[in-house]
């Protein structure tokens, strides 16, 4: 019985689909929504009918995070004949704090008369590097009911610190120490005489295994990611530009709502799961799936998402898969949970094959689902505007990581799956995919097949820069790599022909690699070079085996009663 | 032990119970075992005749003249409450047998002489080594058949499978059923399954269970041995010859029925001693000696009549894929996950995914260890040996021959059997092979 092999597997094909997603989707959104947000104008702007002057004598303010600068604006009567009265100054922002203005209303401005605002304003440590606009409401008796409108830049800055630049230099150099000694060894071991197992010089990974090197990654960017955003307190510039604040219009069910505003380090969205709904400052901004869903609903232009989106494709290019088995935290958390279950003694069990088969099907649906939601709630044409706040993000109100990681990072994920009827119906998927995870204890990466991030990866992965490859006469089909992988995959085991195993279901974690006893078997290449290689790992001679000295003449041979062939022991 | 155990154990009940011994008398069995012994010591004089031969390989030559040592302490396993299994052929889990407490041998037989005897029960046109094996054993020309309280057979050849039938009158056999397609999933479970149920059984028979630490234990103890294997075949690969085929036949030949940690023990003793050789270039043969490899039927002792005849035309044996020598314990039971359902599942399918025997409906995994080792060995040419009678290794033949033509690879087919009388026959064409791969050189 063999399984279904979804032949959505031409990652040029995904790419351009993609593509063609997300710009037909921005595009349609934007012609239907109007709070499309214009790049930021410097400069004054006034009311044509009431001829008062507002200036500012600074060409824009530059404020650092958490601190408090003031702004002084001056307004001027041009009036010629009449007084301004009961002039009052609002301020309309969110993102920073406007302490004071003083004073708040004049009573009587003269005509020709210029009188000066200040505004203390203070930025709120968390705020993004951005420039941002002051939006100022300016109301009297002689003016329009309304108000005058106006703004004035405001630059939010980082103080730069680099305790990043420093950790960094410390782990290249660690590296570059650990690399040089171990070169050294290996000469040592290939030039010496007393070893002469080693037929050829064995390479810089041949004392090491492929899964250490995981484990290692993996326990690696699980600290990173979760917890590292604690550590890295200056956050480091980067040059996309930034991405617009959300549309004020869309306000959120209090179900819904993320812990934190946009405070991370990196500005970029990710491949893998660097989820928005962790505490504290996290490194990344979103997963990709996150991406994708939320650009249609803000009608951003186009060189605001086109940046991230080169940077999704271009990792999913060189690395595919590899981040679910080396990087993802959501993975490392299933995988240490399988470590748990092995100590236990606990039965693995897998999914069986009719079910898989069928759930294959319905995991590419789900996707679908998806996206057509992501545009659905921004096109008036499926009709489900109406529930714009309930369905926006639903990717992300499915994903069991929106529980797992708040949990772990030490916040409360408020969570309230049941509160709206039409949200109640996703809840229920999300409860499935949360005990998929859950699941996982028992099996192994059991929800990392239906995961959406890792699906449109999969669809990378055949020709991307990681490959395997098996050599078919050396195999001598005794099924161990069917037996540990973690995703259940049988073709590796089952390839007969050709030489490239790559499938969408695999997550390069190359245990295949580690275990198979036939030695260069499998390789792992990165761009057509060889990475890797199998071995078989003996149990009693390691690759330092060294015979003792032969005075093996203690060799007794067993009491016969022929003694003719009893040869002397001594030499 | 009574009926109603029997049929618990075996599943059917022999209701025609062919109470046949076989007819010799008390002088025949004597002059038998004479022959026996006498054909084991000069095979091993044979052997000792090349230089340089490994001074570690004493202990198997006296293992093998005089078995009476090993008797003795398998007479003390059962007096302290043990049980002794014998098995036939590769695929019975040496894993479970010793975990459940008991110890396993292997009683095949290669001699001649025991052939005629077995043609009363046994019919004259099958395989010469089931003849030779049921009149080794019956007879006590082996004298550990008697200390077996059990048989296991797994069903591999037509001929094992009705040998269980006859043999069933004699002693208490179970027999193991292999499925004959081992290329899908659904055999692999019905394998799995008959793997448990043996495993029940071997619980039951023994009255001693099974643990998780215990089976742990002895996968781990399995892989030491296959690594020993492993590395005597490493050192096979140099173009130094250290060791010949005959004398790995011969370490081979001792695990049929030696004690497990004393034979790796030696064996490790062997290996460093092999390894010292290589180092100071004491070698048995030049290293420009034609290098051969030998597939086909089954080898087992005392029959070494092939072998005698390579090695002494001075042609060596550097690998070979037989059943009772290279693929022995060649195939480790890896895993990661030590729950009883996964170490089942390894030992299922250690025995099942990785045979190359020839029962099985396809035999290109068997083709691709051919041309594999020819390459890893660098070996010269291929000699296939096929029993007279022996079906499935000669409808394979055909296949194996013109795929190794068409790489240029030397074959040779020699059919033959266990009686001299056809060795000036086979001596003349091997050594036309062996001048052919020569000049070739």
């Amino acid at each position: 019985m063999k399984t279904i092999n979804i032949k959505c597997q031409n990652k040029y094909v995904s790419i351009i689909i993609l593509f063609l997603f997300i710009f037909s989707s921005h595009y349609v959104s934007s012609q239907n929504d109007s709070t499309q947000i214009s790049p930021i104008n410097s400069g004054l702007s006034a009311n044509q009918n009431v001829p008062i002057n507002i200036s500012t004598d600074d060409s824009g303010l530059t404020v650092l995070r958490g601190q408090t600068s003031s702004i002084i604006i001056y307004v001027r009567n041009d009036m010629s004949s009449t007084s301004l009265h009961n002039v009052s100054l609002q301020t309309i922002n969110f993102s920073f704090k406007v302490i004071s203005i003083s004073p708040k209303i004049i009573e009587e401005i003269k005509p020709k008369e210029r009188t000066p605002f200040t505004i203390n304003v203070s930025v709120d440590s968390h705020t993004r590097e951005s420039l941002y606009k002051l939006n100022l409401n300016i109301t009297g008796a002689e003016l329009a009911s309304s108000g005058v409108k106006f703004n004035t830049k405001i630059h939010v800055v980082r103080k730069t610190t680099y305790g990043f630049y420093v950790i960094c230099i410390f782990i290249t150099l660690a590296l570059l120490a650990w690399f040089i000694i171990r070169m050294k060894r290996i000469e040592k071991l290939a030039t010496s005489k007393s070893n002469h197992q080693i037929q050829k010089k064995p390479w810089l990974f041949s004392g090491i295994r492929i899964s250490t090197w995981r484990r290692i990654s993996q326990v690696f960017f699980f600290l990173l990611l979760v917890y590292g955003g604690y550590l890295m307190l200056p956050q480091v510039r980067t040059d996309f530009l930034p991405f617009v604040q959300s549309d004020p219009n869309i306000t959120k069910l209090p179900s819904l709502n993320a812990p934190q505003q946009y405070t991370e380090v990196f500005d970029t969205y990710t491949p893998f799961r660097t989820c928005r709904y962790m505490d504290g400052n996290r490194i990344f901004r979103a997963c990709s799936v996150h991406y994708f869903t939320e650009v249609p609903a803000y009608g951003v232009p186009w060189y605001d998402f086109i940046p991230h989106f080169l940077v999704i494709v271009l990792l999913m290019f060189i690395f595919a898969r590899v981040f679910c088995g080396w990087v993802c935290p959501l993975g490392s958390i299933q995988d240490f949970l399988g470590i748990f279950r092995k100590w236990i003694g606990l039965e693995h069990w897998s999914i069986p094959k009719g079910v898989m088969n069928v759930l294959k099907v319905l995991r590419i649906i789900w996707i679908i689902i998806l996206f057509i939601l992501a545009i659905a709630i921004a096109l008036p044409l499926i009709g489900l505007i109406a529930f714009k706040n309930e369905l926006f993000l639903i990717a992300c109100q499915t994903c069991p990581a929106r529980n797992i990681f708040p949990l772990i990072s030490g916040l409360n994920p408020n969570w309230f799956p049941f509160n709206d009827p039409v949200l109640a119906i996703f809840s229920l998927i999300g409860i499935f995919f949360l005990i998929l995870l859950a699941l996982g204890f028992f099996g192994k990466r059991l929800w990392c097949r239906f995961c959406p991030n890792g699906i449109i990866q999969g669809w990378f992965n055949k020709g991307s820069l990681f490959s395997k490859e098996k050599d078919v006469r050396k195999c001598t089909k005794c099924g161990v790599c069917k037996r540990v992988c973690p995703m259940d995959n049988e073709y590796v085991f089952e390839e007969k022909d050709r030489k490239n195993v790559n499938n969408q279901d695999c997550i390069m974690c190359f245990s295949c690699v580690d275990k198979c006893p036939e030695d260069e078997c499998l390789k792992v290449k990165f761009a057509g070079k060889e990475i890797a290689r199998s071995k078989y790992k003996s149990p009693i001679f390691s690759s330092k085996y060294v015979p003792p000295e032969s005075n093996s003449e203690n060799i007794p041979s067993k009491p016969n009663t022929n003694h003719k062939h009893h040869k002397k022991s001594k030499k | 032990m009574d009926k109603k155990e029997e049929m618990e154990f075996v599943g059917y009940q022999n209701r025609y119970p062919m109470k046949v011994a076989i007819q010799v008398n008390a002088g025949t069995v004597k002059e038998l075992q004479q022959n026996y012994a006498k054909l084991t010591l000069n095979n091993i004089k044979r052997m000792r005749a090349v230089k340089n031969r490994p001074r570690a390989l004493e202990y198997f030559d006296n293992a093998l003249l005089d078995k009476t040592a090993r008797y003795q302490e398998l007479k003390k396993f059962k007096d302290a409450g043990g049980k002794v299994i014998g098995v036939f052929c590769i695929q019975v889990p040496d894993e479970l047998i010793y975990a459940a407490g008991a110890v396993p041998l292997r009683l095949s037989c290669g001699f001649y002489d025991t052939i005629s005897p077995a043609e009363e029960i046994i019919p004259k046109n099958t395989c010469p080594l089931i003849k030779s094996s049921v009149g080794f054993n019956l007879l006590k020309i082996n004298p550990l058949f008697e200390l077996c309280d059990l048989l296991i057979i797994p069903t591999t050849c037509d001929g094992k499978k009705k040998m269980i039938d006859v043999l069933s009158n004699y002693t208490t056999v179970w027999p193991l059923t292999l499925p004959d397609d081992k290329d899908n999933p659904e055999s692999r479970d019905f394998w799995v399954e008959q793997i448990k149920m043996l495993k029940s059984k071997l619980e039951k028979f023994t009255s001693h269970s099974i643990t998780k630490d215990g089976l742990k234990n002895q996968i781990q103890r399995m892989h030491k041995r296959t690594s020993l294997v492993r590395k005597i075949f490493d050192i096979r690969k140099d173009k130094k010859i250290v060791i010949t085929g005959r004398d790995f036949y011969t370490v081979m030949q001792v695990a049929f029925f030696d004690d497990i940690d004393r034979w790796m023990s030696r064996v490790e003793v062997l290996v460093q001693e092999l390894i010292n050789n290589q180092k100071s270039n004491i070698t048995m043969m030049p290293d420009s000696t034609p290098r051969i490899h030998i597939t086909g039927s089954s080898l087992v002792w005392p029959n070494m009549k092939l072998l005698h005849i390579i090695e002494e035309l001075n042609a060596v044996i550097v690998s070979d894929d037989v059943c009772s020598i290279g693929q022995y314990y060649y195939n480790p039971a890896e895993l990661d996950d030590w729950s009883m359902k996964a170490m089942l599942d390894a030992i299922a399918d250690k025995y099942l995914l990785p045979a190359i025997c020839p029962i099985f409906v396809h035999s290109d995994d068997r083709i691709d260890r051919v041309l594999e080792l020819v390459e890893q060995f660098k070996a010269d040419g291929v000699i296939y040996h096929i029993l007279r009678l022996c079906q499935v290794f000669d409808y394979e033949f055909s296949k194996v021959y013109r795929v190794l033509e068409k790489k240029n690879i030397p074959i040779l087919k020699a059919e033959t059997e266990y009686s001299e009388e056809d060795a000036g026959q086979i001596k003349t064409r091997v050594e036309a092979f062996i001048e052919m791969i020569e000049a070739k050189k």
